[in-house]
């Protein structure tokens, strides 16, 4: 009930912004101009009223924003629909200062701490005006040469600006960008090596088990082709004990990595621990490799010649 | 008339609560309304009513409505719903808890620690 109050307050206050500006104002004039008549009624002149009254409620504009504020509508609410180029806004830390921020501009979002997270509500603040720098600054220097060559250079501009400036830190952007990915790709390379040796193994055990079949099913295999079963018949066999053995193996493979995937999920993006193309891929091709690893004793079984098979033993 | 005081942080919500459950209530009325029952004794900023009201209003906790007032002027009445009723009545309980508990230690004296 209280979540459906805050959803349709929001949901009214994006879809018809003027119009509760509008019924914003004429709340606040009205509790103005109630507090002036009743000052009139207590024996204070209409225009001492008047003036009383502004001095108490104090300025519409800043009743107005202390209301969105206390909705959290301050800088969008406020915006939306409207272009925002030119007016001001203030955030907790400034409001005390009385500091106000004018919008000279609007750009796309972007991320920023984490590539992961979503865009947050972001405003960019010239550098020129910035009055906090104890943590430091970072330039973007674009180049069309060679960036070895191009620290030197700047590191002299830094240092005519001040002596005792360190330049700390400096690298490429496709650095930063390798650095702060290499976790993740230092994990996608290991597990896709595990992965992939998991796979060979796979594919040699499943070759092993059923050349060995095969092996010890030479007489049995002569005896049916003696007795008139085609060749491809017993190849189907073979390859269909094969497939058995990869289903199975298929079965359990996706049952423990529905169970252990799930600790995986902080290290995915864009992708769920379950999710099914992912899983019905892997699954495929490992069914696959182990068909490819079943094909070659299946086919020799076929072409076993009934009599050499009998003199076997 | 005693000498004004200022609320107590945290309690203008509850205040404003109490007020519009006796009866529908503009903003002004609200100002009034706490004003009258406090014995003119409570000093209300007057900044911080709207951003109450519209708070209490997004939370579900009271309901707004145009109507018009005394002086046949368009004027927003606040009303409480069913859950600020709830609130209303849950705060009260714990306000009441809170100052049996502070008016308590306050009155203890040295032999009783």
């Amino acid at each position: 009930m209280k979540l459906f109050a805050r959803l349709r307050s929001w949901f009214r206050w994006i879809v018809k912004p003027r119009q509760l500006e509008n019924e914003m104002e004429t709340e606040v004039r009205f509790h103005i101009e109630s507090y002036t008549a009743d000052l009139v009624c207590k024996g204070v002149p209409q225009p001492e009223a008047m003036r009383r009254a502004r001095i108490d409620f104090g300025g519409i504009e800043s009743h107005k924003d202390a209301i969105r504020a206390s909705l959290g509508l301050r800088l969008w609410g406020e915006f939306v629909g409207t272009n925002p180029v030119g007016k001001t806004f203030h955030t907790e830390h400034t409001e005390e200062l009385d500091d106000r921020y004018e919008i000279i501009g609007v750009c796309a979002d972007a991320k920023y701490a984490d590539l992961r997270d979503d865009p947050p509500p972001t405003f960019y603040v010239l550098y020129q005006q910035q009055k906090d720098a104890r943590h430091g600054m970072t330039f973007e220097v674009r180049t069309s040469g060679d960036h070895g060559t191009l620290i030197g250079s700047i590191r002299a501009a830094v240092q005519s600006v001040d002596r005792d400036l360190p330049l700390i830190d400096v690298r490429t952007q496709t650095e930063q960008i390798k650095a702060s990915m290499a976790p993740e790709r230092l994990f996608a390379a290991v597990t896709s090596g595990f992965g992939g040796l998991a796979l060979i193994l796979a594919m040699i055990g499943v070759y092993g088990i059923m050349a060995h079949a095969v092996g010890r099913r030479v007489n049995e295999i002569g005896i049916r082709l003696a007795l008139g079963a085609q060749a491809s018949q017993v190849l189907r066999m073979v390859l269909g004990e094969t497939a058995w053995l990869a289903g199975i193996g298929v079965a359990i493979g996706l049952a423990a990595s529905l169970l252990l995937t799930q600790s995986l999920a902080a290290m995915l993006f864009g992708l769920k621990p379950t999710d099914p193309s992912t899983l019905a891929g892997a699954a495929l091709l490992l069914f696959a490799i182990a068909m490819l690893a079943g094909w070659g004793p299946a086919n020799r079984a076929s072409l076993i010649q009934p009599m050499e098979a009998l003199r076997h033993e | 008339m005693g000498k004004q005081i200022d609320l107590l942080q945290g309690t203008l919500d509850m205040l404003i609560l109490k007020a519009v459950s006796l009866g529908p209530l503009h903003g002004y009325g609200v100002l009034l309304r706490i004003q009258q029952i406090s014995g003119e004794q409570l000093e209300i900023q007057q900044g911080s009513l709207y951003p109450a009201l519209y708070r209490l209003e997004h939370q579900g906790l009271i309901a707004s409505e145009w109507g018009e007032s005394d002086n046949k002027r368009k004027a927003k009445f606040y009303s409480l719903t069913a859950a600020g009723r709830r609130q209303l009545h849950s705060e009260t309980e714990k306000w009441n808890r809170m100052a049996a508990l502070i008016a308590s230690i306050l009155r203890t004296t040295s032999e009783e620690v």
